[in-house]
């Protein structure tokens, strides 16, 4: 095999998969405390997007300073969908609560096509800058260099994150049970306003490293919602490591079946993988079966 | 939850029937547009009615039903159109092919819960959008255009009214007759919780099935009559997004109760319908209006109109009473 | 007596008045065609233009007094780009309010639907869509008139002048495509064409639609380094193609595609990329040719915030074609008038396409491509229109 389009395969794979596995993060995070699947978290990403271009860009800062404002705003706009979407009736059942985002899927996707989709595609500048890296014959530019970079990163204090600071442990007390975790003194409404806050910034972040490198347009995410939610499952839908891993291992998969196998049976290949792993293991590759609770 | 299906349905069937006459005059006397926005709304609801037992009843995420519609849709245009073989045989292939598919895809899935459920059953829609559009014999992406069947334009297009019509019906009673059932009541216990259903003795996996293929049966159904009123089948039209609208309509309408699908199926045929004038905007209001009713009303449309109904009759009471008291 | 009369009379006036009322949707002083398109959702950004240049061309024609004393009313319906909605709108439009033809649109699942139905409503006559379906042409339909050449008649006009333009003459070639409708009649016309050159095939790929990716594509076509490369794909995924190779650092000495490729959307995205190595098959001239001028003038009357591109120079065009046929059929206009009008027609210049020719053989109006090249950001026409050398 020729190792220029080996390595094409394994930067690609790591790249999309890195993608997957860091908008699967903030899908797990929202599930674990709230039971809500959130279909909308892919438009919640593309809209940032747009917020940058239409709106940040024209603020006098560095494209780092307008990355960062565009994040920000994207947070604050993750915990409104929380207050005005999910906190009213929340005593429905979770079929409910999960409909309601595949209503804000709709809603933002609609918006975005009226006020935008008229001249889209859209080129979106790169914070990386130009440029591309040969690697024995393979180009990688410095966009990929720097979205996988940022994956890693931003997946890393995530991880430390839940595991050493007071938020993220009471984080994991409302996902482990949130009526004990009330008994306990914990603030179940506010940790869950974080929770989508939180989920909006990772939304935001994917949103800004995918758009430069494929243009932005109003599908912009529809190709990563999917795979984002097969990496979730494939992790377990309750393990941040396992999202993490289910994301890389569907990335990689996919990269390697569209060079050895055939291009065209890279997306049925990515449920056939999802099918043979849940068959084998129903409770995903990295989690155990979880009671559901009543 | 178990006693609130039976008291509902006098109410309920008065409804069912009044509507039923009404659709029958309204065949003879609407215009053909009108008959056309009909046998749409009928086809959704069907297909609502459907999926309305696995997620109502079940509790069960299935995120495939337009995929079971696609099967019926392409079984109807080849057995008609490839093979020129009569309408009644494609009918019957559907019906044979939605229960085979009903069951490849649920034996396996219904090992699985929630959401690694509603990825799996989007998957298997997903996979035959990509399926059929990859095979010569399904047309390719440009899809089949169909012969014109004596269904699709008799009586001025009356026949496939009030085909689509009787098999709402049909649909309807079936639906009732199962949620009454031993096996309706069963699935509910399942849909409510899976360990007091297997400390029951019942058999999860057979009431989930089952719940399944009823889904698919109706949807391919759904899916034959849509083939058979447009004369022209394309992956686009049951792409995924099909999937998710079929969804959204049972829960708009009000899961769990017979006459949502209806009601759902009108909110997601009528509202595009009413706000065309509205241009761009009409996508921003039909999802507004969508998020507002999951929201404020769990229940759906029909949680709306029983509390209403419910308000009314209890304002009734109160003011028989206040009358009976006044001297 | 006085009775046989009055029936005589009754009659009389029954003939009288199916002899006057023309055809449905024309009255004395109008002619009101329909229309179903995508005027919202993700593809009206390209679609639209098609229906605001018809619409433009239209309002001028009208403002000049119409067609034989008597203004064109085009009535578009929204269809989101649903085969089920253009369906619903076609319905509408034939059966309640009674238009004379269903004329426009963008798309080939929408016009499969419009087509879809009119089966059962053969007298209906059905225009100029922008779609490349094979469905409009083949079988021959006696009320189905396009313009626009199908794919593989783009490809078989435009690839031996692009081979032609090629010095040195290229030795292995590529064929890319996505899996849209008709691609396969396209392909087998590469491969021949190919053939006909002595051009070596070292790569032939197909994508899916529904994904974006197009990074592996380009790096396996890089390993194989074709001369030519022949790419059929919609604006958005052309671009990403041609920005990859960009990306990649390599791209072939020469490459074409189908009418996507004179979108303004992919120009604006690739024009650094594509310039001196695309050379695409257009209709129309490009908005920028002086020949567009008129369109241009007349989308700024009805449209002024939209930027006139090859879609609303295709619906200006598509607007002509049919004013002209309108004049021909004369004031006593019916449906079999203009079908008879129409297919008069030979050689017809527009000034901003081919010549128009339609026959009772053939109902393909355009038989010729404009080959257009990138320069300085713009499209520019490299020659006279091309015919297919069948």
């Amino acid at each position: 095999m020729d190792t220029s389009l080996l390595s094409a395969a394994i930067v690609g794979g790591v790249l999309n998969g890195s993608l997957y596995a860091l908008l699967g993060l903030a899908i797990v995070l929202i599930f674990r405390t709230t039971t809500v699947a959130n279909f909308a978290q892919g438009e919640m990403a593309m809209f940032s997007v747009f917020i940058l271009i239409m709106f940040a860009d024209s603020l006098p800062l560095p494209l780092w300073g307008q990355w960062f404002v565009t994040v920000l705003v994207s947070a604050v706009a993750g915990a409104l969908v929380y207050i005005v979407l999910l906190r009213p009736n929340p005593q429905a059942e979770h079929l409910n609560l999960t409909v309601r985002t595949l209503g804000l899927y709709t809603l933002i996707y609609a918006v975005s096509v009226y006020f935008w989709g008229a001249n889209e595609p859209y080129t979106v500048p790169s914070l990386f800058g130009d440029g591309t890296i040969a690697i024995g014959g393979f180009h990688i530019s410095y966009d990929q260099l720097g979205t996988i970079l940022v994956t890693v990163v931003l997946g890393a204090l995530f991880l430390l994150f839940f595991q050493l600071t007071q938020l993220g442990l009471a984080m994991r007390a409302v996902a482990i049970n949130p009526e004990v975790a009330g008994l306990l003194g914990v603030n179940v409404a506010k940790i869950t306003l974080m929770v989508w806050f939180i989920a909006g910034a990772i939304g935001a972040v994917v949103g800004l490293l995918v758009a430069p490198v494929s243009f932005l347009d109003t599908l912009l995410m529809r190709p990563y919602i999917l795979k984002a939610f097969t990496a979730a499952i494939l992790g377990g839908l309750y393990s941040f490591p396992g999202v993490i891993a289910g994301g890389l291992v569907l990335g990689l998969a996919e990269s390697f079946a569209s060079i050895w196998i055939s291009i065209h049976l890279r997306e049925p290949f990515t449920f056939a993988i999802l099918l043979i792993a849940l068959l084998l293991r129903p409770g995903g590759l990295f989690g155990r079966v979880h009671k559901v609770r009543v | 939850m178990l006693s609130r299906v039976p008291p509902a349905a006098r109410g309920g069937w008065l409804v069912a029937g009044v509507a039923t006459l009404l659709l029958i005059l309204a065949g003879f006397t609407l215009g053909n547009y009108e008959r056309y926005l009909i046998v749409i709304w009928l086809i959704y609801s069907i297909s609502g009615l459907g999926l309305n037992l696995p997620i109502g009843f079940g509790q069960i995420y299935s995120l495939g039903q337009g995929g079971f519609m696609l099967v019926g849709a392409y079984t109807t245009a080849i057995v008609t159109s490839t093979w020129h073989l009569p309408y009644a045989v494609a009918l019957i292939a559907s019906l044979v092919l939605a229960v085979v598919v009903g069951i490849l895809v649920g034996l396996p899935a219904m090992r699985l819960r929630l959401f690694s459920l509603a990825i799996v059953t989007f998957a298997f829609g997903f996979m035959l959008f990509h399926v059929v559009k990859s095979f010569q014999f399904t047309g390719g992406p440009q899809g089949l255009f169909m012969d014109p069947l004596w269904l699709t334009d008799a009586f001025s297009g009356r026949a496939i009214y009030f085909f689509a019509l009787l098999v709402a019906v049909l649909g309807l009673l079936a639906s009732y007759s199962i949620a009454h059932s031993k096996s309706g009541r069963a699935l509910l216990v399942v849909g409510q919780n899976e360990t007091a259903a297997r400390s029951l003795g019942i058999n999860i996996t057979y009431y989930k099935l089952a719940a399944f293929i009823f889904a698919s049966v109706l949807g391919a159904l759904a899916g034959s009559i849509h083939a058979v009123l447009t004369s022209y089948v394309a992956p686009e039209t049951y792409a995924a997004e099909l999937s998710v609208t079929m969804f959204a309509a049972v829960m708009i309408g009000g899961k769990g109760k017979l006459l949502g699908p209806f009601l759902g199926a009108a909110f997601i045929v009528g509202i595009p319908e009413v706000t065309q004038a509205a241009r761009g905007l009409a996508e921003v209001i039909y999802a507004i209006l969508f998020i507002l009713v999951v929201t404020v009303s769990p229940g759906g449309i029909l949680g709306i109109l029983e509390g209403l109904i419910g308000r009314l009759r209890r304002g009734s009471i109160k003011a028989a009473t206040a009358g009976e008291r006044a001297p | 007596m006085r009775h046989v009369t009055f029936l005589a009379a009754t009659f009389a006036a029954a003939l009288y008045a199916t002899a006057t009322s023309a055809a449905p949707g024309v009255t004395d002083d109008k002619i009101v065609i329909g229309g179903t398109n995508a005027m919202t959702g993700p593809v009206a950004a390209v679609c639209s233009a098609v229906t605001h240049g018809a619409q433009a061309w239209f309002h001028k024609v009208n403002e000049a007094g119409g067609v034989h004393g008597r203004m064109i009313d085009y009535v578009v319906l929204d269809d989101a780009y649903s085969a089920q909605r253009a369906v619903g709108n076609t319905r509408r439009l034939v059966q309640q309010d009674d238009v004379f033809a269903m004329f426009g649109g963008c798309g080939t699942a929408t016009a499969a639907g419009v087509l879809s139905f009119l089966k059962s409503q053969p007298d209906v006559p059905y225009l100029f869509p922008y779609a490349g379906l094979r469905e409009l042409l083949e079988p021959l339909k006696p009320g189905v008139f396009a313009l626009m050449p199908l794919y593989d008649q783009q490809l078989v006009a435009i690839l031996p002048y692009v081979i032609e333009q090629m010095d040195p003459k290229p030795k292995t070639g590529a064929i890319l495509s996505n899996n849209i409708a008709g691609v396969e009649a396209w392909r087998e016309a590469s491969k021949k064409t190919f053939d006909e050159y002595g051009i070596e095939l070292v790569y032939d790929d197909l994508m899916e639609v529904t994904s974006p990716e197009r990074a592996a594509f380009v790096v396996q076509m890089k390993a194989k380094n074709p001369d030519l490369a022949v790419i059929a794909d919609a604006a958005p995924g052309g671009a990403r193609i041609y920005q990859e190779m960009k990306r990649q650092g390599w791209k072939p000495k020469m490459s074409t595609g189908i009418g996507t490729f004179t979108a303004e959307q992919f120009l604006s995205q690739v024009s650094d990329v594509a310039e001196g190595i695309l050379i695409a098959p257009g209709f129309v001239v490009p908005p920028t040719d002086p020949a567009a001028a008129a369109c241009n003038a007349a989308l700024k009357v009805t449209n002024p915030d939209i930027e006139p591109n090859h879609f609303s120079v295709f619906g200006c065009l598509t607007a002509a074609v049919l004013v002209e046929a309108f004049d021909r059929a004369g004031r006593d206009l019916t449906r079999e008038k203009l079908i008879a009008a129409l297919e008069s027609m030979d050689g017809f210049e527009t000034g901003i396409s081919g010549p128009v020719t339609f026959s009772s053989e053939s109902h393909l109006g355009l038989d010729s491509v404009i080959p257009f090249g990138v320069k300085d950001g713009n499209f520019v026409v490299l020659g006279s229109p091309i015919k297919a050398a069948n």
